[in-house]
């Protein structure tokens, strides 16, 4: 059974309960940060915060217009990072998220880069040496897989965060977008229905995707095809290319070393005349 | 008997031309731990940080050999750049008639050759472009993963993985013509000792045989 989390920004308020939830579950230090002159805060997602909520401000038939995001790994089920990760440090879920298995990264950062949402983040220790760890969201996987929900979705005080099947989810959150088009609000979608094959985290979002710029690339999809591209066509076809060189060189070993000793024997016949 | 030798490789030549291959064996094992899943240990916990480690110790190896190769000997750095990049008709020939030659040892229709054969001439030409892109690409994955443009990191991950696919063709292809081949194994020793018996050199690299010649005659005159 697959679980997911709704998430319905036309219901946050930018408390910020969440991103406090989820330092303080998992043991995630607050980083010291400055007053740039917004409410944003902290600035971007780091390897010690998880999850943010973005604060964009647009403008709307000449009216400023405030929209809340919440930031977190996206958990895909066609996850680019799944398939760029050489070392099966992240691996799709059965229960629908995208787990991570701090142990086994060695910290190469190609999901870091592969993420079409920008998401997980490295923590250097040396750069030279190239020592570092990656780190993201993990759906709060010790809770979800003992039953528990999330920490974000138990902390959200308008209950803009759900958790539950996502079949389920699915449908309220259909609901709900049809519920705020028919009050009015024109540009209300849900996101990530299909996105990736699917995404362990939905959106209800009063304004379409692409007003969250940053935030929802218009073609999500493109570093998936990159990453299954490489490991799935190229690295094959290259292993298969190699095995096949490999015989065709032993193949011609036995052929010329058949020719060849025929032709010494030749020789030593002449000789022995 | 001839045994009369002619000197076809300098000492930095040798030298530097077994690091390279000790570089390139270390770079291609710590890098293959990524990609088989039966080495995937070598990727996990601490192993991983000293494959890594390892990795990018024998890649500046790796960067510093054509730049020692300029260092410490200009001249055949120089000549061996031109003549890997001197390219005409007579290499085609080559190619039409080399397959026969590798498979049955008959020379028939191989024209004569200068210092480096077509198929050498080839190889080096592979290696050093797959060489600019490993250095291009692995500086970008090994300096650069935050703050790069998604898109160039990406392709250099790629990139980086395809140069490996077909320098290590090359490679393999060359090890077995130099060890293995029943035809050519014997003329691997010019990369050992430095020398080739003036009679293959007569043979195999006719052109270059009498380009030395002429310099020898001239330098005996002087």
């Amino acid at each position: 059974m697959a679980f997911a989390i709704l998430q319905d920004m036309s219901k946050c308020m930018a408390c910020k309960a969440c991103q406090v939830a989820c330092k303080e579950w998992n043991e995630l230090p607050a980083v010291e940060t400055t007053n740039e002159g917004g409410y944003e805060n902290p600035r971007d997602l780091s390897p010690t915060t998880w999850t943010r909520i973005q604060f964009l401000e647009t403008e709307a038939e000449g009216a400023p217009r405030w929209l809340f995001y919440k930031q977190q790994c996206m958990h895909c089920t066609n996850a680019p990072c799944v398939e760029a990760c050489p070392t099966g440090a992240l691996k799709n879920h059965p229960l629908g998220f995208v787990s991570f298995e701090r142990d086994l990264c060695n910290g190469c950062g190609y999901c870091v880069k592969f993420c079409p949402y920008g998401i997980p983040r490295l923590d250097t220790e040396n750069a030279l040496t190239g020592r570092a760890k990656v780190s993201k969201c993990t759906l709060c996987e010790d809770r979800v897989t003992q039953g528990e929900i999330p920490a974000c979705v138990k902390a959200c005080p308008p209950g803009a965060i759900q958790f539950g099947e996502r079949k389920e989810l699915l449908a309220s959150g259909k609901a709900r977008v049809a519920q705020l088009q028919a009050q009015g609000v024109s540009g209300a979608n849900l996101y990530g229905e299909k996105e990736l094959g699917g995404l362990g985290v939905m959106y209800v979002l009063p304004d379409p995707p692409s007003t969250y710029k940053g935030a929802l690339p218009a073609d999500p999809e493109r570093s998936w095809w990159l990453a299954s591209f490489w490991q799935r066509i190229l690295q094959p076809a290259g292993a298969i290319g190699l095995v096949l060189g490999a015989l065709g060189l032993a193949l011609n070993f036995a052929v010329v070393s058949r020719r060849t000793r025929g032709r010494n024997q030749a020789g030593r016949e002449k000789g022995d005349e | 008997m001839n045994e009369a030798k002619v000197i076809r490789f300098s000492a930095a030549e040798r030298f530097l031309h077994l690091l390279y291959f000790l570089a390139f064996l270390t770079l291609a094992g710590t890098g293959l731990v990524l990609y088989l899943p039966q080495l995937q240990g070598y990727t996990l916990a601490e192993a991983g940080q000293l494959s890594r480690l390892i990795h990018r110790l024998a890649a500046v190896i790796l960067m510093a050999i054509p730049i020692l190769y300029f260092l410490l000997d200009r001249s055949n750095f120089r000549e061996s750049l031109r003549k890997i990049l001197s390219w005409n008709r007579a290499d085609w020939a080559w190619f039409r008639s080399a397959p026969r030659f590798y498979w049955t040892g008959d020379r028939t229709g191989i024209p004569p050759q200068d210092k480096f054969n077509t198929g050498q001439k080839l190889h080096a030409l592979i290696q050093a472009v797959c060489f600019a892109v490993f250095v291009a690409t692995g500086l970008i994955l090994w300096i650069w993963p935050q703050g790069s443009p998604p898109w160039l990191f990406r392709l250099s991950v790629i990139l980086h993985d395809l140069a490996f696919l077909i320098s290590s063709s090359g490679f393999l292809l060359h090890v077995y013509l130099a060890v293995i081949h029943p035809l050519t194994r014997q003329h691997a020793g010019a990369m050992v000792d430095g020398t080739i018996p003036e009679i293959d050199a007569r043979e195999l690299y006719p052109l270059w045989y009498k380009e030395r010649h002429k310099e020898m005659e001239r330098r005996r005159a002087a």
